[in-house]
This record gives C-alpha cells, structure tokens and sequence, in this order.
C-alpha cells in the first residue's frame, strides 16, 4: 500500500465538497477515478497532494502520516501530480521546467543534469522545444510538460487531472504511451478522466466519486456495469446506454 | 550563456568607467555619482525581490531607513566605530525583514506587500514625531567621518554597488534564481514542483533587506545624518521608477536606470519639487510603452539577431 486516505473530509462553507473519504492505492496500481462534473474528483486531489487541508480525515503516504506536510514535502515523498488547466511558468523554457523538479529532487545526487533533462524531454517528446519558453506552447505540448516537470521530481506516484482534457485523438494517443511507460517504470499512478475510453484499458481498478463520496469501485467492467454508476451519470437507466456513451 | 558574456562584458566596462570618472570629471560630479550608486544598489535590492521572487514591497524604503537611522544611533548617537556601526546596521535590517517577512510570507497574496507598506509608514511616523528619539525632520546627526576626501567615498560608493550587484547576479543565475522565477511565474505549479515557497522567498526577501539597508547605512555615513526621507514612502517610488525605466528582472536595468534618473534630477534641479509627480508618470509611461526598459532595448540591438525578441529571457512580461 503506498497511499492511504482516511475519512478525508473537505468543507467550503456549507458545502461538502469531499465527505467522509477513504481509499488505498497499492504499489505499481493503475488506479481511475471518475465521476461527474462537480463530484469532487479535483478536491480529492488537492487533499492528497496538500493543496487543501483536509476538514477532517487523514492521509498516509509510504506508511508516513503526511495530513500536516506542505505540497512540496510530499513532493519530496515521491508524491507528485499534474494539473487539470495546465499550470506551466510561462516566461521558463521548457527544459527549465524540468529543471526545477530536478533541482529540488532530495532523494537523488544529481551528476549530469543536463543528461537528465534530456532524457525526460526525449520521454514526453519535447526535445526540439528545450529552449521555447512555455508560453509558446500548444495545449498538447504544455500536457506533456505538465508530466515531464512532475516526472522530475523522481515520483513513486503520481496524480494525473485530466491528462486527456481537450486533446485530440493522436495527442492523446501520445500521452496514453506515455503513461503506460511510467506504469511499467513501477509509477504508482492515479488518474482522474472523463475520456473514459483512454483509461479503461488502462487501469486495473476505477473508483466512482458522487457528490463528495465514493459510489463504487471495482474492475472497470463492473463499474460499466454498475446500475447505480450508470445512475450517477445518466439517471436511472440501462446499463447499454452507458456503454454507448463509454 | 550568450546572457552570462554579456553581463561579464557589462561589470568590467562598468568598472573601468567608474575607476576613469575621478580623474576626468569635475569633483561636484562625483557626489551625483556616490549618489547614484547608492540608489542603484537599492533599487537592485528592489528588483531582486520584485523581478525575480515576484514579490512586490510597496514599502521597501524600510530597509533603507532602518540601515540609515541604525548607523546614526550607533555612530551618532553612541560614538560606536563607523565600520562596526554597518555592520551592525545589516544585521538590524535583516532581522527586522525576517520579524516582517516570517508571518507574511506564509500567506498567498499581497500581505508582504501591504506589512512591509505599513511598517514603512509606521516608522517613517515615528522617526518624523518623537523628536527626542530620533531628532524629528532634522534627523540623526554627528555621524562620524571616515574619510576626508570625496574621492574615497566615492570608491567605497563603486565597491558598494559592485558588490550589491554580483551578489544579486550570482543569486539569480544560480539554482536559486531559476526557483526564484518559479515562484514568480507560478507559486502553486512552483509548489507542486517541489519548491517549498516559504523557505526561498524569504531568503529572497532576506538578501534584498540586507542591500537595501547597506545602501540606507552608507547613504548616512556619506552625508553623516539620517533623516525620515531614508524611510519615506518616496524612496520607495523612486526605486520602483528607476527598476521600470531600467528593465524589470534584468539587474543591468537598475543600475542604468538609477544613472538614468539620477542625472536628470541633477541637471533640471526644479523638477526635484515636482519629484512624486515626475515619478507617476514615468512610471505609467514605461509600463504602458517601455515594458522592458533600458536593458531590453540594450539587449533587443546586441542580441536580435541571435534569437527572436520573444524567446529572450527575462524579456517580455513586466
């Protein structure tokens, strides 16, 4: 088990964004979570990986209680994650933008920078971009930069929002290659998505968030096949349809 | 790298110039020199923190003054050593950015901004009304004299700035410069990166106090007195102006912009009255048409053929 949620609890105001989660993630999982617009997927996120302090509830990464750690802290973990509207530092380049995650790698001696940078940049296929600053950079481009800066980080999990968000068929195509080779690596990954088709074959088990809470999980089979999934998203219906929407 | 030469380039021909203006400018230039070179080491500190960290002090004359009015109690008041007395002067600087900066920085948004504003104010207040404490608008006098001709205060005024900028330069272009430009482009991805924000703004802001205060304190120990203008919300301005007409982000900006401005204020004396005002809108002018300043367009002639204007670094956003 690398990451464990415990009650997890997030309020804004009068309203319960994340209630009363709980959740575990094995070593080298390929692990989905989905839910419609609103269920507090992205939320979800933010506890894990320390943007928000939880309400109530607690987080353990690695066996280590990490609820009062700050992002960066958990980052030096191992636990790093993208974001849903991509954040880039437009005025860097792009091999900048791995740099820091190296830079701030703790848990590595760093000998050829330099070399490392590049291998990265090979991986995500933004070599020739090394020295574009980022605001030159198309919504594809900036996706994978968003996974290469947190693949510097020397990551033993990471969190992807939305990778698939927005792109087309052959970007996401690129990016699914992607994630399938950090899996392989043995990169505990979590992933949130609507483009349900891309992860499907993908991951060994979907977790359903509704309304703050965890509807369902189980093998992405059963999860199409869940009748009160299929509620969640389309109202009370068969469970074919879903399948066509999937 | 093509950046790196141009900056050596830049510190030697600058040293050399400086070292050639004793012997072929008349005297009475050398106090405008002394001057803006003290201004160029605060306004540095200045673009340190705003150009690089991101982070905007509203009232960084603060430093200034308590650099200026520490010097003037020990030296003045006290009668401890002059050079003792800068020393001791950093020190009181940076511990005051740490007090200022510790609860601050841990916030997102423009606290430090609006603190470091209200401290500035606050003393800036104080130094003007307890007369018995701090002598009111006449301010500190009877700072000991170190040296007897302007000529050495003039080259200590060259060693100061100097050193202010190298080590602005060695920061920025270090490991922490690019954390630095980070947390200025983007604190929360900086965050995700693994860049604890706290930890590297506050050293940021730590550095920019200590030059700022060392400019403040020599600034005193130059014109042996220390008065409220070292913490006035116009010192401020004027830093702020000198960084816009000299290029945010850059360094080099600051310095040219503070020669810049400085001789103007010297040959048109008048318009020292109308200083504020003259400050607002050059300040308005340079953000709306003159983002990247002197060391843009510097930049823009001696490198435009090497890349496109936008790739450069440090250029475009203000």
């Amino acid at each position: 088990m690398v990451l464990e949620a415990r009650g997890l609890t997030k309020r804004f105001g009068g309203l319960v964004a994340v209630s009363d989660v709980s959740l575990t993630i094995n070593q080298g999982e390929f692990v989905g979570l989905i839910g419609p617009n609103g269920a507090g997927k992205t939320t979800l996120f933010n506890l894990l990986t320390g943007f928000h302090r939880p309400s109530a509830g607690t987080v353990v990464f690695k066996g280590e209680d990490i609820t009062g750690l700050k992002t960066s802290g958990r980052v030096h973990l191992g636990l790093a994650r993208t974001f849903q509207i991509v954040q880039p530092f437009p005025e860097l380049t792009v091999s900048e933008h791995v740099q820091v995650g190296l830079l701030t790698n703790k848990r590595k001696k760093q000998i050829n920078v330099q070399q490392e940078i590049e291998e990265i940049l090979n991986a995500v296929g933004l070599v020739e971009k090394s020295n574009d600053l980022a605001k030159h950079l198309s919504l594809g481009q900036l996706k994978r930069l968003e996974i290469a800066r947190a693949m510097a980080t020397g990551p033993s999990m990471i969190l992807l929002d939305e990778p698939f968000g927005g792109l087309g068929q052959h970007e996401i195509a690129a990016i699914q290659e992607l994630i399938t080779d950090l899996q392989h690596k043995g990169v505990t990954i979590l992933i949130i998505e609507h483009v349900l088709k891309a992860i499907m074959n993908l991951c060994q088990r979907v977790i359903v968030l509704n309304e703050g809470r965890i509807l369902a999980q189980g093998t992405p089979e059963e999860i199409i096949n869940n009748p009160e999934v299929v509620g969640a998203y389309l109202g009370k219906t068969d469970s074919g349809q879903l399948k066509k929407v999937l | 790298m093509k950046e790196k030469k141009l900056n050596l380039i830049f510190i030697l021909f600058w040293l050399i110039a400086l070292l050639l203006v004793p012997p072929l400018f008349p005297r009475y230039l050398l106090h405008v020199f002394i001057i803006a070179h003290i201004y160029a080491a605060f306004a540095l500190s200045w673009d340190l923190l705003a150009g690089y960290v991101g982070e905007l002090s509203l009232g960084h004359s603060l430093f200034f003054g308590l650099g200026a009015y520490s010097i003037g109690y020990l030296s003045g008041k006290f009668g401890v050593d002059p050079w003792l007395s800068i020393g001791i002067s950093c020190i009181v600087t940076v511990v005051w950015g740490l007090l200022i900066g510790l609860p601050c920085l841990r916030l997102r948004g423009p606290y430090l901004a609006i603190v470091t504003l209200a401290f500035q104010m606050l003393f800036f207040l104080l130094a003007n009304s307890l007369y018995n404490l701090t002598g009111g608008e006449e301010g500190i006098r009877n700072i000991e004299r170190v040296f007897n001709s302007t000529e050495s205060y003039y080259y200590l005024s060259v060693f100061l700035v100097i050193i202010a900028f190298i080590i602005c330069y060695l920061l920025v272009s270090s490991k922490y410069g690019l954390i630095f430009r980070t947390i200025r482009e983007n604190p929360e991805a900086a965050e995700a990166a693994g860049v604890n924000i706290v930890n590297y703004k506050m050293l940021g802001y730590m550095v920019s106090a200590l030059i700022a205060g060392l400019a403040g304190s020599y600034q005193a120990l130059y014109l042996k007195i220390a008065t409220p203008d070292t913490l006035s919300m116009a010192l401020t301005f004027s830093a702020i102006t000198i960084v816009a007409i000299g290029g945010k982000g850059t360094l080099v900006g600051a310095v040219l912009g503070s020669y810049v401005t400085t001789f103007i204020f010297d040959r048109f004396a008048f318009l020292k009255d109308y200083k504020m005002l003259m400050y607002s809108i050059v300040l308005v002018l340079c953000v709306l048409f003159f983002r990247n300043g002197l060391a843009g367009a510097v930049k823009r002639v001696l490198l435009w053929r090497k890349m496109g204007v936008d790739n450069m670094p440090g250029g475009g956003k203000a």
